[in-house]
């Protein structure tokens, strides 16, 4: 009987000890993963590595990629009776989009949604907007 | 008997439960006198002359969430007047970029769609430099080589440091060294001389899947007294029309 529960003891740990192992993780790196965004390589700091502001990623693709900036990826169009929600940020406009100018602001209007440029990081994206 | 028996096979328990601590922390290292001295000559020498300017070519790798690594490219030209000027212009596959400082406002300006974006700026480059990554999402090529407490700056980050040894960059001799902070490793190879310049600078995440990078190639370096002052003024074209310049939020994009 003692000679099982030190057996069992034993594989309990050495099956502890390897998990142990396996956990050499920088313990922030848990929020850089479970982020889900793009995680970029080292942006030229010597003490900063570009996953901790995955959070800042601009253009995504809710299907497949995520860059960081550039911007130059092909989406999707917004297309027609699509809700579009206030604050959405998209890299194009749809097509054929008109501007429309607001006491010196320029906004895009198409579509029944008022879309507003801004440059986000060195990108410039469309914001979804109320009417202005 | 019995008792001995046990008593090793407990001594064997606990010598493999506590071997993974042993593993888990860093052992310290120390960063190589002759590493910090060619680094020094290299930052001196961008010191000594307040006027700089290169060519670069980034390359950044990104890492999908299923780990694959994708990798884009940016051609750059950068020019600085110490302490308060510079200007930037960025082609990657958007289009050209140029970016303006001229010691108190910052502009973005992008001509294929003629829109620009002015905001108040700090006093200086290096402040410019921590304001536009920390508030505006926006990394100024090779900054921390760039700033004026450069040296300091990269000392007070690294844990570790050592000369590899030489190795040719576009065909130019350099001296290759390679530091480790907590979060990334560094390489930089450098010219010889006193003249000492980047030509090479590589950063690694080694605590991000897949362990991406971000490389810098550099060409064409300039570094004198004096820069026609222009370069750095933003003057806007026919037709550019200024647009809002968003401070990082946490929002995405739809596409």
């Amino acid at each position: 009987m003692k000679k099982i529960i030190i057996g069992v003891l034993s594989l309990l740990t050495i099956g502890f000890g390897l998990q142990v192992e396996q956990i050499s993780l920088n313990p922030s790196d848990l929020l850089s993963i479970s982020e889900a965004e793009a995680r970029r390589g080292g942006r030229g700091g010597v003490r900063r590595g570009g996953g901790r502001r995955a959070h800042k990623t601009v253009n995504v693709n809710v299907n497949h990629r995520r860059r960081g900036r550039g911007g130059a990826f092909v989406a999707g169009a917004v297309v027609g009776a699509a809700v579009v929600a206030i604050g959405t940020r998209h890299t194009y406009l749809p097509a054929s989009c008109p501007p429309y100018d607001y006491y010196g602001r320029r906004y895009y209007h198409c579509g029944g949604v008022y879309y507003q440029p801004v440059y986000s990081g060195p990108d410039v994206v469309y914001v979804v907007v109320d009417k202005p | 008997m019995k008792h001995r028996i046990y008593l090793t096979q407990i001594m064997l328990c606990l010598c493999i439960f506590l071997s993974p601590f042993t593993g888990l922390a860093e052992t310290t290292q120390s960063v190589d006198e002759e590493a910090l001295a060619i680094l020094k000559t290299m930052n001196d020498y961008l010191l000594s002359h307040q006027a700089v300017s290169f060519r670069a070519i980034e390359n950044e790798e990104e890492v999908l969430d299923n780990g694959q690594k994708l990798m884009s490219s940016r051609e750059i030209r950068f020019e600085m007047l110490r302490p308060n000027k510079f200007h930037v212009k960025r082609q990657d596959a958007g289009g050209e970029l140029e970016m303006f400082y001229d010691g108190s406002s910052f502009t973005l300006f992008r001509k294929n769609v003629n829109f620009f974006s002015t905001v108040v700026a700090p006093p200086t480059v290096s402040e410019v430099f921590v304001e536009l990554e920390q508030k505006r999402d926006i990394q100024i090529v090779a900054r921390d080589l760039l700033r004026d407490d450069s040296y300091s700056f990269l000392l007070a980050s690294a844990s570790s440091g050592f000369v590899v040894g030489d190795d040719l960059v576009d065909g130019i001799l350099c001296t290759q060294l390679a530091f480790r902070s907590a979060d990334t490793d560094m390489q930089i190879w450098i010219t010889k001389g006193a003249q000492a310049l980047p030509r090479k600078y590589v950063i690694t995440s080694r605590w991000i899947t897949s362990a991406p990078q971000y490389e810098v190639s550099f060409s064409d370096w300039k570094v004198q007294d004096t820069i026609d002052n222009g370069v750095f003024m933003f003057k806007a074209p026919q037709g550019a029309l200024e647009i809002p310049f968003a401070e990082t939020t946490t929002e995405q994009e739809a596409n």
